[in-house]
C-alpha cells in the first residue's frame, strides 16, 4: 500500500461491493473528491484480486497496444472521450502546476460517513453476534471502556442552538416518502451550523439516506442505513481494534459513542435501521442531538 | 517525447494501468470500452506531460483525469439512451443495458425510428454506427473491425452523429 499522509487503513474493513459503492457515490457526488481515497480504494481492491486469474488485464500487453493504436501520430492533440470539464481544469493546472487538486469537503463527508458506516455496522455485528450467541453484552463491551452508562448530560453545559423548522421538514418529509414512522430526526443542533440538505446513499450496498451540516471548517452528517433484513454479519471480516467506545441510553435506545480528539460518531439500531450521528461535535453535543430526537 | 518523459509515462502506466481499467468497470461493465477509456487517459497524460513532469501528485492527476472522461461517457451514453430509445439506461450495467435495449427496439416506434436511420445512413455509417450505439462497442473494436485508426473511427462516428442530429434534431442528440 502507497505511503501517504492520511490514514486509509479503515478502507480495509469495507468488502469489495461497499468499496464499489463508493466509487459511484463519488462518482455522482456534485463536488470533487480527493484522488487519493480513490487510489486508495482500488488499491485495496487490486490487492484482493491480484491472485484471481483473469480478473485483471496484462499491463505489457496493454502497453503495446497504447503503443500500437493510441499512442501514434495521427492522435496527436486528440481525445477519444473528450471531457469540457476536464480541459477547463486542465487550464487552471497549467497556470498553477505545481499546485495538485485540493481535498474538499466531500472527501471527508465520505470519509467520515463511511467510517460511520463500517463502525455502525461493526456496533450492529456485535448487538446480533452477541445475543445469537447469548453473550451478556455488557460483557463484551466491557474490554473496550470501563464507562458502561453515562445519563444524559446536565443540559447547563450543551451548547444552545436555534431550532431550523425547515431542515426538520425536509428532513421528515423524505422519512415520510420512504414509510419510515419511527422517531428518527432530532430538534435540536449545535448553534452556528447550517443545514446543507440530503446526501443520497443509495449506491452503498446497505442503502441509506444522510443529512449533512456546516459550520465553516466544520461538519456534522445524520444517516440512516436502511438494511432488507438482520445483517450478515460472516460479511463483514472486521478486524476488532482497541477503541473507547462508550454506551449511552436515550429514548430506550442503546448508543454507541466513539471519539477521539476532533470528531465523535454515534450510531445505534432502531428495528432493521441503524442511525449515526458523526462530525466535529463533542461528546456532550452529540448527546444532545441524540436526546432530541422525538422532543 | 524526452527519455525522462517517456519513462515518466510508462512508470505511469506500469502503476496504475490495472487500478484504472478496475475502476472503469466498476461503471461501463464492458472490459473493452473500459480499456479504451483508460488508454485514452494515458494518451492525455502524453499530451500534457509539461504539467505532469512538474507535478506533485501524477496519479492522481490521472485519476482525475480518468474520471471525468467516465463521467463525460456517461453522460453521452445517457443522452443517447434518452433520446433514441426514450428510456434511462445510465445505471445499466451491459448485460441489463442489452436487455433493456431488445426490449425497446421491438417497440414500434422504435423500429420505426431505426428504419429511418437506416435510410438517413450508408449501409457502412449504419453498421459502424450501429456497432457503437447498440453494440457499446469500444473504439478499438471498432477500428480493427473495419481497418482504421482509433481517432479515425472517432471521427467517423462523430461526423455521422452530427449527420444524424442535422436530420433528426428530436431524436438524435449531438
Amino acid at each position: 500500500m502507497s505511503n501517504h499522509r492520511e490514514d486509509y487503513s479503515y478502507l480495509e474493513q469495507f468488502s469489495t461491493k461497499q468499496l464499489e459503492g463508493l466509487l459511484r457515490a463519488d462518482m455522482d457526488a456534485a463536488n470533487e473528491s480527493n484522488p487519493e481515497l480513490l487510489l486508495h480504494i482500488l488499491e485495496v481492491i487490486e490487492e484482493r484480486e491480484k491472485n484471481v486469474s483473469g480478473a485483471l488485464p496484462d499491463v505489457g500487453q496493454a502497453w503495446e497496444e497504447f503503443q500500437t493504436y493510441y499512442n501514434i501520430p495521427e492522435g496527436d492533440g486528440l481525445s477519444l472521450y473528450p471531457c469540457g470539464q476536464f480541459d477547463e481544469r486542465m487550464e487552471q493546472q497549467e497556470e498553477h502546476p505545481s499546485k495538485p487538486f485540493r481535498p474538499i469537503r466531500l472527501h471527508r463527508i465520505l470519509r467520515m460517513a463511511s467510517m460511520a458506516a463500517a463502525i455502525a455496522v461493526l456496533a450492529l455485528a456485535f448487538l446480533i453476534s452477541a445475543q445469537a450467541a447469548g453473550f451478556d453484552i455488557l460483557s463484551l463491551l466491557g474490554c473496550w471502556t470501563s464507562d458502561i452508562f453515562r445519563f444524559a448530560p446536565d443540559s447547563s453545559t450543551a451548547v444552545q442552538g436555534d431550532i431550523n423548522l425547515d431542515y426538520y421538514h425536509s428532513m421528515q418529509a423524505t422519512l415520510d416518502k420512504l414509510g419510515i414512522e419511527e422517531e428518527l430526526i432530532p430538534t435540536w443542533y449545535p448553534e452556528g451550523y447550517e443545514f446543507l440538505g440530503l446526501a443520497d446513499w443509495d449506491n452503498l450496498s446497505t442503502g441509506g439516506i444522510g443529512w449533512n451540516f456546516n459550520r465553516g471548517n466544520e461538519f456534522f452528517s445524520i444517516t440512516i442505513l436502511l438494511f432488507q433484513s438482520t445483517v450478515d454479519v460472516d460479511s463483514y471480516s472486521v478486524e476488532k481494534e482497541q477503541v473507547d467506545v462508550e454506551v449511552y441510553e436515550s429514548n430506550s435506545n442503546k448508543i454507541y459513542i466513539f471519539s477521539n480528539d476532533s470528531s465523535t460518531t454515534a450510531t445505534w439500531s432502531v428495528g432493521t435501521m441503524v442511525e449515526i450521528v458523526t462530525g466535529d461535535l463533542s461528546v456532550d453535543e452529540t448527546k444532545a442531538i441524540i436526546d432530541s430526537i422525538g422532543g | 517525447m524526452l527519455p525522462e518523459q517517456e519513462r515518466l509515462i510508462e512508470n505511469l502506466y506500469v502503476k496504475n494501468f490495472k487500478k484504472f481499467i478496475r475502476y472503469a468497470e466498476v461503471f461501463s461493465g464492458d472490459p473493452s470500452i473500459s480499456q479504451d477509456i483508460v488508454q485514452d487517459t494515458f494518451h492525455e497524460a502524453i499530451k500534457h506531460i509539461d504539467i505532469l513532469m512538474v507535478h506533485e501528485n501524477p496519479d492522481g492527476w490521472l485519476m482525475n483525469v480518468l474520471k471525468n472522461k467516465i463521467r463525460e461517457n456517461r453522460r453521452r451514453d445517457t443522452r443517447y439512451a434518452r433520446h433514441i430509445l426514450s428510456t434511462n439506461l445510465e445505471a445499466l450495467t451491459a448485460p441489463d443495458y442489452i436487455d433493456a435495449l431488445n426490449e425497446k427496439l421491438s417497440r414500434p416506434n422504435i423500429v420505426e425510428l431505426i428504419e429511418k436511420i437506416k435510410d438517413a445512413l450508408k449501409p457502412d455509417e449504419y453498421r459502424f454506427f450501429s456497432r457503437f450505439v447498440f453494440d457499446k462497442a469500444s473504439h478499438l473494436v471498432v477500428a480493427k473491425e473495419f481497418g482504421i485508426t482509433v481517432y479515425a473511427s472517432q471521427k467517423r462516428l462523430e461526423r455521422i452523429r452530427k449527420k444524424l442530429h442535422d436530420q433528426f434534431p428530436d431524436y438524435v442528440p449531438k
